[in-house]
């Protein structure tokens, strides 16, 4: 057993998945006080004030315990409470070990300018991060996953589905850090005319990028449950969770097993529809070896025979 | 063909039955080859006096490609692969096997067997990821043509036997039915027994070419 890195990844995916749930481009009306009067100033906002939003901590939280109670087979040791707080605190550790991307969270939520120009910026950066961040530890996750498919007694379905999972994650933190930047860059052109041009490039950004965005939370979702099941029913403790460890399905229910197995399928397939048509999909080919490119291009042949 | 067809600036589509066809060939050898790497693996280490939860360490040396070839020699080749090629997929597979170690070796000094493995398994990943997207990608130019049953059942008693089979006729089908809508098209294919050597019949019964790609450029120039 060793320590995983496979919560970099997913974390990233979580981190996303919050940003994700959380913008919503909103007119708010705050009250200011101008020498002994009470002003109302209409603000436009990508993210609620921060009394309005839900912190990641809480996000985190609530997606866990919601996890958890779909979940039918829990081992007798299994405790909510400690999964939850193990959770959140490697998802904190997550954000805070990472400077730029601390501030670039610090930056989305709470301003209180007419035109919500940081958040933007913030919004854009942390995407761009958590895509770099995806990226980098993309190799490790990958050679995680091979080591658990050669040590483990699980069907191959279930390595495939883990791994698609992570290629199609990765293109859907890509398109949207593509997108997002150039969010950016339109409002900033646009704030000096105002309000309706500014909501009009917000919510544009908002509608085009919203099938993406449930498909790949969807994915997310899939995924964390499919883990959490497979993970929690191979441990023997709450020590031995969020750890690489050989699996096996002997210790797993067959029908509530192939539900979630199902159920990430058609959640990829879904996620793969969206991303095909989106213009900021660019899917770089995976680096090969010599000797592997040489049977792709004899596999290419037997597949198109 | 692509040269070709950026040449005579027309566009290169893919219809529903051939994407599903592909995607699920892809996925079909995708399978058959890590469970041929999954076994072999589990052959090395038994060979070598240990198992999956004690191979920490131990090393693959340049002696132990005998076992591959043991493994390949008498435990494989009876198989049966997909696409009734197994023979030689399992060839191309030891191939990649031999020469890929042979790369690993000259990187490293000192080859672990579960490293080896490991990276056997993330190239098949990388490797079917990059096939599948490239398919994805053509699915982008996916005609949104739908096949006929009634139409594949009249096609098929017009065509000299070996006839297509279902598969292929509702390629042609959709094909067929981009063209009633006054496009023109050529179907390239590759399928010699029952697609080209019927290329004749099946344009005189529903008006589609069907030909090799190395002769689709003439074929387009006539239409």
């Amino acid at each position: 057993m060793m320590a995983s890195n496979t919560t970099l990844g997913s974390s990233s995916q979580s981190v996303a998945d919050y940003l994700v749930a959380s913008i919503k481009p909103n007119f708010e009306v705050i009250r200011e006080r101008f020498k002994g009067m009470t002003l109302h100033k209409r603000v436009y906002r990508l993210f609620p004030s921060e009394q309005n939003t839900t912190d990641l901590v809480s996000f985190i939280r609530q997606r866990d315990i919601a996890l958890i109670h779909e979940v039918k087979s829990l081992p007798e040791w299994f405790d909510e409470r400690s999964y939850v707080e193990k959770s959140v605190n490697q998802i904190s550790a997550f954000v805070e070990g990472d400077r730029d991307l601390s501030r670039a969270m610090k930056r989305i939520v709470g301003k209180a300018g007419e035109l919500d120009q940081e958040s933007a910026i913030g919004y854009s950066e942390a995407f761009e991060i958590l895509s770099k961040k995806m990226h980098a530890t993309y190799e490790q996750i990958e050679s995680e996953n091979a080591f658990l498919f050669l040590k483990s007694k699980m069907p191959s379905e279930y390595f495939d589905l883990v791994n698609r999972a992570e290629v199609l994650g990765l293109a859907r933190l890509d398109v949207i850090a593509r997108r997002s930047k150039s969010l950016e860059s339109q409002l900033h052109m646009a704030s000096p005319r105002g309000f309706a041009h500014w909501s009009r490039i917000a919510d544009n950004y908002k509608s085009e990028m919203s099938p993406l965005m449930a498909a790949g939370r969807l994915v997310s979702e899939s995924v964390s449950r499919l883990d959490f099941y497979v993970d929690v029913n191979n441990a023997a403790n709450i020590g031995e969770l969020f750890l690489v460890k050989p699996l096996s399905d002997a210790n797993l229910d067959k029908q509530e097993f192939g539900r979630y197995l199902g159920e990430l399928d058609s959640a990829l397939t879904t996620l793969q529809t969206e991303l095909v048509w989106q213009p900021n999909w660019i899917q770089e080919p995976f680096e090969l070896s010599n000797t592997t490119m040489d049977l792709q291009r004899s596999l290419a042949n037997i597949v198109i025979a | 063909m692509k040269q070709d067809a950026k040449t005579l600036k027309i566009d290169c589509y893919v219809t529903p039955t051939i994407f599903t066809e592909c995607t699920g060939r892809v996925g079909t050898l995708y399978r058959f080859l890590k469970s041929t790497i999954l076994e072999l693996y589990s052959f090395v280490l038994r060979e070598k006096g240990t198992d999956v939860y004690s191979s920490a360490g131990v090393k693959l040396e340049e002696k132990d490609q005998v076992l591959i070839e043991r493994f390949f020699l008498f435990t494989v080749k009876d198989e049966k692969g997909p696409f009734n090629t197994e023979k030689e997929q399992l060839e191309q597979i030891e191939t990649w096997i031999i020469k890929f170690l042979e790369e690993q070796r000259a990187k490293k000094k000192e080859v672990l067997v579960d490293q080896f493995f490991v990276q056997c398994i993330v190239q098949l990943n990388r490797l079917s990821t990059n096939m599948q997207n490239r398919l994805i990608l053509f699915s982008r130019n996916l005609l949104k043509v739908m096949d006929d049953p009634v139409f594949v059942a009249k096609l098929k008693g017009c065509l000299p036997s070996p006839t297509p089979n279902d598969k292929d006729l509702a390629i042609i089908t959709e094909v067929a039915n981009y063209m009633t809508t006054g496009r023109k098209a050529v179907l390239v294919a590759l399928d010699y027994r029952e697609l080209v050597r019927n290329a004749d019949p099946i344009e005189r019964e529903v008006g589609v070419r069907v030909c090799d790609p190395l002769y689709a450029r003439y074929w387009v120039e006539q239409i």
